[in-house]
């Protein structure tokens, strides 16, 4: 037997947080709906207390691109089509650029969103580790409070963030970074189009005279969720370029992969793969 | 673009269905609602293998809502079915042969209902333990799938030519590889669909949908209601794709559905979605290939023993005639004085196997193919080279002792013309330099060490050359024979219906433009009549790649013999010699000697008021073949096409993942009817075969199928393929409608061997399973998730 649910569109912020205050436990929100509908045609089990769909997709102010004070704020009903078509995130955000517009196909891009990729929080997730690496905010509204907090925080386990039941995801906040920044997204799957991720990574890096000034490593589809690697970014700091720190760099990310997941069956190939990839982009970096 | 021989033959033409289907216009299957449909769910068994004790649907009856539940005991006739031998039951009984089976039927008008319904028929069964590995089905002491047989034995074909022992005596170089394939999925779009609708006739039913072969599945259902073939009308809807995958499931669909119609007296409709399609349909043979061969310092094939052995599933479906193409194909398109073939099909309580484009020759292509570029690299040859040495010349004997010299040998022809377009030999030379041949194994250290880094370029670049002949039609598989009708109307305009089917392959817009071109007249004048097995005589399947040579050649003679009958009118009212011929083009007809002149619809009213028969029926007969099952020896086919095809590719050696950045493509279709079709049917075959090679595996752990959706079960998407050069080399043949032959199958059938030659050209070291995912290139294995 298929399960019922009760539908509710809305178009205002305002009305969907009451609604959400009322019938938080209750309730599932959906935007593109790509991840959730293929869920319930499952038969998911974390479908099985919610009552009420509750649609965010056509809810206009969850729908901008905007920048202010030197922060760009991106909705979280933006669908990566609109984010890989705006020019100041092309210019800007090259990183997240080339994320989105590797997620799945023209028809998924042009419905899915950002902030449903957030929520999901598969560990495949394109967007994130970009976001991560630009260390993103995000704004997370509830009908009697509104807080920002850093992005990494929210992340708990596959499909398990932090926001809370009455919440909703409404913007993502990217101080805007400096020009200095080189940069390197990778994304590996299968195929070449409507492909799942079997790993990516994004990295930033600002070097000088050779030496490391700041690095920021970001994995997906490598750990359980996506992950930034600060130990080791700050262990690299002043650190001399050479390919032999990149070898050991490698190497650390994959041993640190290998300690947390332990051996799978995908193990064998993605350890080594992931290595040489690594390796190759760091070398190409620099 | 006219060209000279032709008015209508060998242009580039839009099909005749391209507008509907591409603006969402055209009817499928489901898109027909009939009044009082029910809808139905199927009750299986989530076991491969065991003893049914009990079927209770007691429970389950009582759900409001549903109108009836059908099991086996509601069949009026047989239960046991197949195509070739009777191993499948419709409603599964007293046994469970594998997962796929189905118990019972839940019918009703209420879709919510019926899925109540189901989860409440309760099944008892002794489990019994599972055959999934089919390399030992053959086992002394192993189970038996149907013990009635007393062995898992499906078929077994011997082929013996000349002295295989003296043939490796007279040998320089012997080399033995064992080769594995998958088994893979068709991935038609369109899942199953069938609905059977009772008619106030006693006992007859309509049976709309997605059915491949209307004639097999007529007398599928016939024999499962007891009644005669004429009481069964097989009506097909459009195809949203089959690549062979819509025979035996579809029929067994029907027959089920045409019980339930009987019982419940409304039109019944049995629908599966994705997962269900995917479990429930048979896939293509996993084939494991031991290929011993001998050669000469020269270059010379001396001998070739070659012992294969096919997943046949559950149930034997095609494998005896799947096989059989592949003992008559499986040295290839060479020479070799002596052979020894061992090929066997067993049953295990997998997924059944069955037909799918290519028919038993993607596999041993894949091994021959592979196995000659590794020949040519111990003897320091161009795997051209070996080719031309060993490939089929003008009056070349095959492997079974047949002498091709009814049709013209083009192997040479296709590879030049290849080789040329791609600039092969300059390639290889270059790709074969730049990344030398590897000995070293696969490192099974996960963490790498310094000089396991490797700070070259990651993208290596290959290209590999794989050719083929291949048997047009059934061959000695069957009787191959098929009939056309056309009516012409007094306008002028035309009812055509073959008795071959549509299958998405563009074969009406194919016989719509041999009749054209026999009347005069366009295309467009003809109406290409809904496929419905009351409308036509019985023209054997659709298969084979036998529609545009068999089925054209009929369409052709139907054409002609009304054209006979015009010209004859013609010729007694403009008084002209008897002898006189008349020019039928561009909507006249016309004599040139007198310059009369009529045009053709006029010609056809006054036919009609004259009383002439406009109306024929057109039939052919292919050609005797023959076989001897004893030693593997005879024609096996009456004519053969030739291709080849050149992949490059981009490997990357850090993450194994092959991009297919060209493939020139080149046939010997004997003369190209529409040249759009044609084309289309290289592009969508080499995917299809890129697929294969590089992506596509239906995942078996247990008997179970791990991946039943295209989220895990991947086809190639239009960005995984890059450019398609293809060519026609236009060699007429003696029996095709104009000359043309066969082109479906051979443009699927070499793809994956091509590619898997090019990835050894990039990267110095040969793979010998497919397929070629990331795994297999960087590990040398094939990993997969398996589901708990």
């Amino acid at each position: 037997m298929k399960k019922q649910y009760s539908f509710h569109r809305f178009t205002k912020l305002k009305p969907v947080l009451e609604f959400m205050n009322k019938n938080s436990t209750q309730s599932r929100v959906i935007a593109g709906g790509t991840d959730v509908l293929v869920d319930i045609r499952k038969g998911d089990s974390k479908f099985d207390a919610v009552k009420h769909i509750v649609d965010i997709h056509e809810i206009k102010e969850l729908r901008n691109i905007g920048v202010k004070d030197n922060i760009c704020r991106i909705g979280a009903c933006c669908t990566f089509t609109e984010i890989s078509n705006n020019e100041f995130v092309r210019s800007n955000f090259p990183v997240l650029k080339m994320a989105v517009e590797k997620i799945g196909s023209p028809q998924i891009r042009n419905i899915s969103t950002i902030g449903g990729n957030i929520c999901n929080l598969a560990a495949c997730a394109d967007s994130i580790a970009p976001l991560l690496v630009y260390d993103a905010k995000v704004r997370i509204l509830s009908d009697n409070n509104e807080r920002i907090v850093p992005l990494e925080n929210i992340l708990i386990k596959p499909y398990k963030t932090e926001i809370h039941p009455d919440e909703i995801l409404t913007e993502i906040l990217l101080p805007l970074p400096d020009k200095n920044w080189k940069y390197c997204f990778q994304k590996l799957g299968r195929r070449s189009g409507v492909s799942i991720s079997r790993l990516s990574y994004a990295i930033l890096l600002k070097s000088k005279n050779n030496k490391i000034e700041d690095i920021r490593f970001a994995l997906g589809a490598l750990f359980p969720i996506p992950k930034r690697l600060k130990v080791l970014e700050h262990e690299l700091f002043q650190q001399t370029i050479s390919p032999d720190l990149w070898k050991g760099v490698s190497r650390k990310v994959a041993q640190k992969i290998l300690d947390e997941t332990g051996v799978r069956w995908s193990t064998f190939y993605k350890i080594p793969a992931l290595q040489q990839l690594l390796f190759s982009s760091l070398m190409n970096l620099t | 673009m006219k060209n000279d021989k032709f008015n209508v033959i060998g242009r580039k033409l839009p099909r005749t269905d391209a507008y509907e289907k591409v603006t969402g216009k055209a009817q499928y299957a489901a898109d027909i609602i009939f009044p009082n449909m029910c809808f139905t769910a199927q009750k299986r068994v989530p076991i491969p293998h065991g003893i049914i004790k009990k079927i209770d649907i007691s429970e389950a009856e009582k759900v409001s809502g549903i109108d009836e539940i059908i099991t086996s005991k509601d069949i009026p006739g047989t239960n046991m079915t197949g195509v070739v031998n009777n191993d499948q039951p419709v409603f599964a009984y007293d046994k469970i042969y594998c997962p796929a089976d189905v118990v019972a039927l839940v019918v009703g008008e209420d879709r919510e209902a019926i899925r109540k319904a189901l989860t409440l028929i309760k099944i008892e069964v002794d489990e019994l333990p599972v055959l999934s590995d089919y390399t030992h089905a053959l086992d002394n002491d192993t189970l038996l799938i149907h013990p009635e047989n007393k062995s898992n034995l499906i078929n077994y074909y011997p082929l013996r030519k000349g002295n295989i022992d003296k043939g490796f005596q007279e040998s320089d170089i012997i080399i033995e590889r064992t080769y594995t394939t998958p088994a893979i999925e068709h991935a038609y779009i369109e899942p199953e669909c069938i609905t059977a609708v009772p008619d106030f006739r006693k006992d007859v039913y309509k049976i709309y949908g997605s059915v491949q072969n209307p004639f097999t599945c007529r007398r599928i259902v016939a024999q499962v209601m007891k009644v005669p073939l004429a009481n069964i009308y097989i009506i097909q809807n459009e195809l949203g794709g089959s690549f062979g995958g819509k025979d035996d499931t579809m029929d067994i669909l029907a027959a089920r559905a045409c019980v339930a119609c009987k019982k419940v007296g409304k039109p019944v409709r049995i629908h599966l979605s994705r997962e269900e399609s995917i479990v429930e349909s048979y896939k293509r043979h996993p084939y494991t290939m031991n290929y011993k061969v001998g050669v000469s310092s020269k270059g010379i094939l001396k001998a070739m023993k070659i012992d294969i052995l096919a997943d046949g599933g559950a149930y034997a479906s095609m494998s005896p005639f799947v096989t059989w193409r592949s003992v008559v194909q499986a040295t290839g398109p060479y020479e070799v004085k002596n052979v020894h073939t061992d090929i066997r099909a067993v049953y295990t309580n997998n997924p059944y196997t069955g037909a799918m484009r290519g028919f038993g020759s993607p596999q041993i292509i894949f091994a021959q193919e592979s196995l000659m570029d590794e020949l040519a690299e111990k003897l320091h040859m161009s795997p051209i080279e070996i080719r031309r040495i060993n490939g089929y010349k003008q009056n070349s004997e095959t492997a079974s002792g047949q002498i091709l010299s009814n049709h013209i040998v083009s192997l040479n022809q296709v590879i030049d013309k290849a080789t040329k377009e791609s600039d092969f030999e300059k390639k290889y030379e270059t790709y074969k330099a730049r990344y030398p041949v590897e000995e070293s194994s696969h490192s099974v250290n996960l963490i790498l060490n310094d000089n396991q880094f490797s700070t070259g370029l990651n993208i290596k670049e290959g290209i590999g050359l794989a050719c083929s002949f291949r048997g047009c039609s059934l061959g000695a598989e069957g009787v191959d024979a098929t009939g056309a009708l056309i009516s012409i109307q007094k306008d002028g305009s035309v009812y055509l219906i073959s008795g071959l089917a549509e299958n998405g392959q563009g074969l009406r817009m194919t016989f719509s433009m041999i009749a054209a071109e026999i009347l005069g007249i366009s295309p467009d004048d003809i109406y290409y009549l809904e496929q419905d097995t009351s409308r036509v005589a019985d023209g054997g399947p659709t298969v084979a790649s036998r529609s545009t040579l068999v089925g054209g050649e009929a369409v052709k003679n139907a054409a002609k013999i009304v054209k006979r009958r015009i010209e004859k009118m013609l010729i007694d009212e403009w008084d002209l010699s008897e002898r006189a011929t008349l020019k039928f083009a561009d909507h006249y007809i016309v004599h040139e000697g007198s310059g009369k002149k009529i045009a053709v619809s006029e010609a056809c009213n006054k036919a009609y008021l004259n009383g002439v028969n406009l109306s024929a029926y057109g039939w052919f007969k292919a050609p005797e073949v023959d076989w001897d099952e004893e030693i593997g020896q005879g024609p096996a086919y009456f004519t053969y096409v030739y291709g080849c095809q050149i992949a490059e590719v981009e490997v990357n050696a850090a993450s194994g993942k092959i991009f297919v950045k060209r493939v020139t493509a080149v046939h010997d279709a004997g003369q190209i009817i529409n040249r759009m079709g044609a084309l289309g049917q290289i592009y969508g075959g080499v995917y299809q075969g890129a697929g294969y090679g590089i992506m596509e595996e239906v995942i078996v752990k247990n008997t179970e199928i791990q991946n039943v959706n295209f989220d895990e079960y991947l086809i190639p998407t239009s960005v995984d393929v890059g450019e398609i050069k293809a060519f026609f080399i236009e060699n007429p043949d003696t029996f095709g409608p104009f000359g043309a032959k066969s082109l479906g199958e051979p443009t699927l059938e070499i793809t994956a061997a091509a590619i898997n030659n090019a990835v050894s050209n990039a990267l110095g070291k040969r793979f010998y399973h497919l397929p070629l995912d990331l795994e297999q290139i960087k590990t040398g294995k094939s990993l997969h998730h398996i589901k708990k």
